[in-house]
């Protein structure tokens, strides 16, 4: 076995150590979180391991097994499946963190469930993120959105699992009825599922099959919200604030974008995705969610719906890119994927902390409140700067570059889309923030249900992500250069 | 033929058709289970007639000794069990029931008329494999009967196939039946049956007769219609005989239920016995002509069977032998088995009394 | 069938008796079980002989990879004159599924009985179910079509009896096996009436003797009949919708020993005959043939599966759920069956055999949770997965194969069919395909929900863990699923040379 294989499966199995672990010792509070903490950590120092061997050209790779001929469960790391493993990673520790303080501020139930589920999906993200083929792509998928389920009717009541039934019924319906023969066709067509730099289908199949494949493949991953398959977000809410940060900044979400990304990138290629009118009819799909998402979050008052609803035309964004006749969309897109993680679940992660201590989750009732938790609602401001894409924050390179890739490539409508949301995100987020840190009168200010209010770790947990939207403004230029290779024909020795 | 005798052989046919006809309509009318199980017993006893007009006796004979007798009988033991009436259903509940019949029926007489027609000796029927087994049985086997030849010895192991459905349907019936609480048919108090004195006497005369016939059927089928099919229905007729008249208290101590499975068991097991001898031999499965090793074979003095000059075939006569003593002995097995089953039992409900 | 060309289990002249050891072993069994002394000694011999033919049923495998088709004459007479088993890769892969699943029952039954059936009649129901074994090994082995319909009657008339054994635990198993009968019984009729039309038209019983004749003698009204005759027959048998109402109540009202083995052998070995005359017997040349499987079959398993699944979603009995999830499922099989190719088929006995071992799962998981609670309705089956945790998580991976999820059979099975679909350009049956697996995936859901996540009913009677006799079977047929689902070479072999035995050539 060699160091390679052994990394991969390090990615995998601990998380799935740490589920086993989390539930060994459940009746253990401290020692399950000191667990949960250790394994974020070695997991993100496997995911930096494997990330800088693929940026140096040797990604890791590994075949497991191989249920029937063309069909294979395998593992193959690649520049865009590195960084989402980082930053799934890394997030997973920093959310972790935020969940000890949240889960125990509100003395929440069933947290051992909480955490083990939290360890199954990061299980499920670590497969999506170095699939090398769609089925197995695909398993992993199902698995993130089967162990995400317990986490989304955390609460156990009527809403709650009326909530997931509209998530399990969306995602997995989608995913069977569209994604599987999607797959089914591609591997009945050229044989295998593979991953294949500069697209599979790339000049091997007629027009006609490659728009049916690439709607089927692009609506089948509803986890990528592109209307009509957005509802199970908003109603997903009902989780708790981990949950929602996790799911929407982090695993769910981002594995839906980041498989419509790989299979546009190496199922299709941008040159055959610049030939189809299916992808002309998603990028259309996609404006419209963009400007609709973004008009109804403008009339939610709930701040998590708000923020869900956000996420939803966020997700279009890097849909839209991927859909775009141009290479540089894709990297364009695999960037905004990262910087939309690091903002969104800061956010989450503050809605959360404000309803640990005030137990406000309404707008209306936050007025004020920035003088009572200033850290809090000053990284709030941050990330809302990142999500509408002002300086010095991370969002505004990538909005930059999709606004630009955008008109560069004809696609004018999403452009101008893209422009309208971003002045509809000034008007859904700012205000928020600025009535909560500069309130216009001496309005009645909320008391902390919480004595002390958030707690500590929970806030330590919001400058981190919040300071990383700073940092990562910085690093964007390195970013890009690593993603580089999506453009080019080949990226790794010996590439299938 | 001669033009009498097509005219004479057409309008018999087509008075059996009319009378089967008359039957079948009855039975779907009548709303007493006694009238209706009377009924079929006549409807197979005119198809039985209508087989022997076509010439095929075998059938015949097994159609009047299973359809017309031994099925009435416990048909009639059911009875017992049930209300005397058939309830009126709603017409509209017979209305898919009905069409499916009549496009069964339709389809029968679409099919007919591209079958060759009847007795036709160029007729695939006749002419394949139906002439092969003419042309070879003598040969072959060495029976006469052919019907005897085929059923036991070409097709030997469909015949295996039916007895042992016929165990199925035993060991059915007394997983359902029985077990569980029964009134013993008493044998009737002496001093109530002074009419009864007949009816027992002639019993105890034809029993023994009967007996005899049915190995009579048995050792025959090799000659003539006839079979362990046939003779294990008539020699349970025998013992059901006893029963019905007197008690089956009585019988059951002369053939316990137990026994009566344990046979039905061993006369299965005798058949594939038989086949799994010729194997041990270095045969197929019931590959009669391997039934015995060479050494054992000339043992058997020539004359055993008349004429010493012909071609012997000791192998199939005794396969065939033990063959249809299996039969005989699972079916007459099972027929008391089934009867057992129905008599004597109670309804579940008065058990509970 | 590569993978058993290098399989000599048995001495070469007991291997040269092998097919016939196969389908006597029961049936001799049946015989001895019958004259057992004691439960215990009739559990003892169905164990053992039905280990006895899945030992022949591999040695018939192994001559079958290697000389491509076993024919074993019986009686000394070779065909058509007398009868012969004709063993080709389709009939060895079907025996190979109806002896392991004869096994896996047989050793199942040494527990799960007790619950269900008076003590002094296990002897009896382990002869019946023996025989039920012996006619099917018959039915898949053979090559003759009369002697077929005779091992069609042994296995019917032996299931009628034993799902009327039923009725100590369920009153409702008497007219479920009276239906039962019914609808066999005329299913029977149908077969034996449509054979004896071919019969008129070609003189002969032996099948490849009819296929030869047939091809020289086009459509004649007497062989279109017989062919609408056998194909509706079977079609009873097989549970095709519409001809499926005798399956629900069977299936909900049986001991749980014959429910598993019916679900998991019944309707394959009755589709199995079914494709025996579609595709070999009647020659491809014949119009009517096709038309009716394009035309007919397809529509109707189409519709099967959809309306029945959505039956299987409004059910409120956990055992009915999974009988119209089986007419469903007949209907997947059916529509794989109706592409009338080599790929198709493959997929089609690759689906069979999934649906076998998962539906043995989940009813012998049932049966498990029977033994200590007296469950009917799925609600009465709330959060037993904290009570009986061994035998839910075996209905679980049964369940998850059923639904299609990854790295489980079940998952690869519908993966192949519409792979051959889509291959053929069938794109409304991939949409039946994806729709109806959507729905299994709600009635799958509705079940694990309640079964695992729901809280028990306070009062209600709870369930006890049952012992390992019944749970080493259990989760036989459970991690053969997962086994499969993760390797599948060895069924995509077998499902693939019997196709090419039906259609030349592999996909």
């Amino acid at each position: 076995m060699t160091g390679d294989d052994l990394l991969i499966l390090l990615a995998l199995g601990v998380p799935l150590f740490a589920a086993a672990v989390t539930y060994a010792v459940g009746r253990m509070p401290d020692v399950r979180e000191t667990m949960t903490l250790v394994a974020c950590i070695a997991l993100s120092i496997i995911t930096i391991s494997m990330f800088t061997r693929t940026g140096a050209g040797h990604p890791p790779s590994l075949v497991m097994a191989e249920p029937m001929s063309g069909v294979e469960i395998a593992f193959r790391l690649e520049p865009l499946g590195a960084l989402f493993a980082v930053m799934a990673s890394v997030l997973w520790g920093v959310n972790s963190l935020f969940s000890i303080g949240y889960m125990r501020g509100r003395r929440e139930a069933h947290q051992t469930r909480f955490y083990m589920c939290f360890a199954l999906a990061m299980f499920g993200v670590m497969g999506v993120a170095m699939a090398s083929n769609l089925f197995t792509l695909f398993i992993f998928y199902e698995v993130l959105t089967f162990s995400t389920y317990p986490l989304v009717t955390h609460r156990g009541d009527e809403a709650a699992r009326k909530a997931g039934r509209v998530y399990l019924a969306t995602l997995v319906g989608s995913s069977v009825v569209l994604f599987l023969p999607g797959i089914i066709a591609v591997t009945a067509l050229m044989g295998s599922s593979t991953f294949t730099p500069g697209g599979l289908l790339a000049g091997r199949v007629d027009d006609g099959a490659a728009n049916i494949i690439l709607l089927l493949l692009t609506f089948g991953v509803a986890k990528a919200a592109l209307m009509p398959l957005h509802g199970w977000l908003p109603s997903a809410m009902v989780a708790p604030a981990p949950v929602s940060a996790l799911l929407h900044a982090v695993a769910v979400v981002k594995a839906g974008v980041f498989t419509v990304l790989k299979v546009s990138t190496y199922i299709f290629g941008p040159e055959l995705i610049s030939t189809l009118w299916a992808a002309q009819v998603i990028l259309w799909v996609a404006a419209g969610s963009i400007v609709v998402a973004s008009i109804v979050a403008l009339t939610k008052d709930d701040l998590k719906a708000r923020l869900a609803w956000s996420t939803v035309g966020q997700l279009s964004y890097v849909t839209a890119a991927a859909m775009l006749p141009w290479a540089n969309g894709l990297i364009a897109g695999g960037l905004h994927m990262v910087f939309h993680a690091v903002a969104k679940i800061t956010l989450f992660m503050c809605a959360g902390a404000i309803y640990v201590a005030t137990g406000a989750s309404k707008v209306s009732e936050m007025e004020g409140l920035g003088r009572r938790m200033p850290v809090v609602f000053v990284c709030f401001m941050l990330a809302s700067f990142s999500i509408i894409g002002l300086p010095p924050m991370a969002g505004m390179w990538t909005k930059l570059l999709l606004v630009t890739a955008s008109f560069g490539s004809g696609a004018w409508i999403v452009a101008v889309a893209m422009i309208v949301s971003t002045l509809l995100g000034v008007c859904y987020l700012l205000p928020l923030a600025f009535r909560a840190l500069f309130p216009p009168m001496a309005a009645p200010v909320r008391d902390f249900v919480r004595p002390g209010g958030t707690p500590g770790v929970a806030v330590a947990a919001v400058v981190i992500t919040a300071g990383a939207c700073l940092a990562l403004f910085v690093l964007a230029d390195a970013m890009a250069a690593y993603l580089e290779p999506l453009r080019t024909e080949s990226f790794v020795e010996g590439a299938p | 033929m001669t033009g009498f005798a097509v005219e004479a052989n057409f309008a018999l046919n087509i008075a059996l058709l009319l009378m089967l006809l008359v039957c079948g309509v009855a039975i779907a009318r009548t709303r007493s289970l006694m009238a209706a199980i009377l009924l079929m017993s006549v409807y197979s006893l005119v198809s039985a007639v209508w087989l022997v007009v076509m010439d095929a006796a075998d059938v015949a004979f097994t159609e009047a000794v299973v359809g017309a007798g031994v099925s009435t009988i416990v048909l009639l033991g059911a009875t017992l069990l049930a209300r005397g009436q058939t309830e009126r259903h709603d017409w509209r509940t017979q209305i898919v029931p009905g069409i499916a019949a009549i496009g069964v029926g339709v389809l029968l007489v679409y099919a007919a008329t591209g079958l060759p027609g009847f007795g036709d000796a160029a007729s695939p029927a006749n002419a394949h494999v139906g002439r092969a087994y003419l042309e070879q049985t003598a040969q072959d086997i060495g029976v006469p009967n052919m019907v005897t030849a085929v059923l036991a010895s070409y097709r030997g192991f469909d015949t295996l196939g039916e007895a042992v459905v016929i165990f199925a349907a035993g060991i059915g019936v007394a997983l359902l039946l029985g077990f569980g609480p029964r009134a013993q048919l008493a044998p009737l108090p002496e001093d109530l049956g002074d009419h009864h004195v007949v009816l027992r006497v002639v019993a105890k005369l034809l029993i023994p007769l009967i007996v005899l016939y049915a190995f009579y059927v048995q050792f025959h089928g090799d000659i003539g219609a006839g079979g362990g099919f046939q003779a294990g229905v008539i020699l349970a007729v025998a013992v059901i005989l006893h029963a019905l008249v007197f008690g089956l208290r009585e019988t059951m101590a002369a053939v316990p239920a137990k026994a009566a499975r344990t046979i039905a068991a061993l006369g299965i097991l005798l058949y594939a016995g038989v086949g799994v001898v010729c194997i041990v031999n270095g045969g197929g499965f019931l590959d009669y002509d391997r039934l015995f090793s060479p050494r054992v074979e000339a043992m058997i003095p020539a004359n055993l069977l008349g004429d010493p000059g012909q071609a012997h075939h000791w192998g199939q006569h005794f396969g065939i032998f033990f063959i249809e003593l299996g039969v005989l002995l699972t079916v007459a097995a099972t027929m008391v088995t089934i009867f057992y089953g129905f008599a004597g039992r109670v309804l579940d409900g008065e058990a509970k009394r | 069938m590569t993978v058993f060309e290098n399989l000599y289990v048995a001495a070469p002249a007991l291997t040269a008796q092998a097919p016939i050891l196969v389908v006597l072993a029961p049936l001799v069994g049946a015989c001895a079980a019958a004259l057992a002394p004691g439960a215990r000694t009739g559990w003892v011999i169905s164990v053992v002989t039905t280990l006895f033919a899945v030992w022949m049923a591999m040695a018939v495998a192994g001559e079958v990879a290697r000389h491509g088709v076993v024919q074993y004459v019986i009686g000394g007479f070779a065909p058509p004159l007398g009868i012969a088993f004709r063993i080709d890769a389709l009939g060895a892969g079907m025996g190979l599924l109806v002896s392991t699943m004869g096994f896996l029952g047989a050793l199942y039954s040494g527990h799960a009985l007790v619950s269900e059936i008076d003590t002094q009649k296990h002897t009896l129901f382990q002869a019946g179910y023996l025989l039920c074994v012996a006619g099917f090994l018959g039915l898949v082995f053979t090559g003759d079509a009369f002697n077929a319909f005779v091992f069609l009657e042994v296995s019917s008339i032996g299931t009628y009896a034993l799902v009327a054994a039923g009725e100590a635990r369920d009153r409702r198993a008497l007219p479920a096996a009276f239906t039962y009968l019914i609808f066999g019984t005329v299913g029977a009729t149908f077969y034996v009436i449509g054979v004896g039309f071919l019969y008129g038209a070609t003189g002969t019983l032996n099948m490849a003797d009819m296929a030869a004749r047939l091809g020289t003698l086009g459509d004649s009204s007497a062989v279109q009949a017989g062919f609408a005759f056998i194909v509706v027959g079977l079609g009873l048998k097989a549970a095709m919708f519409p001809l499926h109402g005798w399956l629900p109540g069977t299936y909900s009202t049986a001991p749980s020993l014959v429910s598993v083995f019916l679900a998991a052998v019944a309707t394959k070995a009755a589709i199995y005959l079914m494709a025996r005359f579609a595709f070999d017997v009647f020659p491809q040349t014949t119009t009517f043939g096709g038309l009716f499987i394009k035309d007919v079959l397809a529509p109707l398993a189409a519709a099967g599966a959809i309306i029945c699944s959505l039956q299987a979603i409004f059910e409120t009995e956990i055992r009915r759920m999974l009988a119209f999830s089986s007419i469903a499922q007949v209907g997947f099989i059916l529509l794989g069956f109706s592409l009338a190719s080599a790929a198709g088929m493959s997929a089609a006995l690759f689906y069979m055999f999934a649906h076998a071992l998962m539906k043995t799962a989940l009813f012998m998981a049932l049966g498990a949770l029977a033994i200590s609670l007296r469950a009917r309705r799925l609600d009465d089956l709330a959060g037993v997965a904290r009570e009986a945790p061994w035998s839910v998580a075996a209905f679980g991976v049964g369940a998850a194969s059923l639904a299609g999820v990854p790295l489980t059979m079940g998952f690869l099975a519908k993966w192949r069919l519409i792979d051959a679909a889509l291959g053929a350009g069938a794109i409304w049956i991939v949409a039946t395909l994806a729709i109806g697996s959507l729905l299994t995936l709600v009635y799958v859901g509705r079940m694990l929900e309640a079964m695992f996540f729901r809280a028990p009913p306070a009062g209600a009677a709870r369930a006890k863990e049952a012992p390992v006799g019944v749970l080493a079977p259990l989760w036989i047929a459970a991690g053969l699923s997962i086994w499969f689902g993760i390797d599948a070479s060895l069924p995509e072999a077998i499902a693939d040379a019997g196709a090419a035995a039906l259609f030349g050539a592999a996909r």
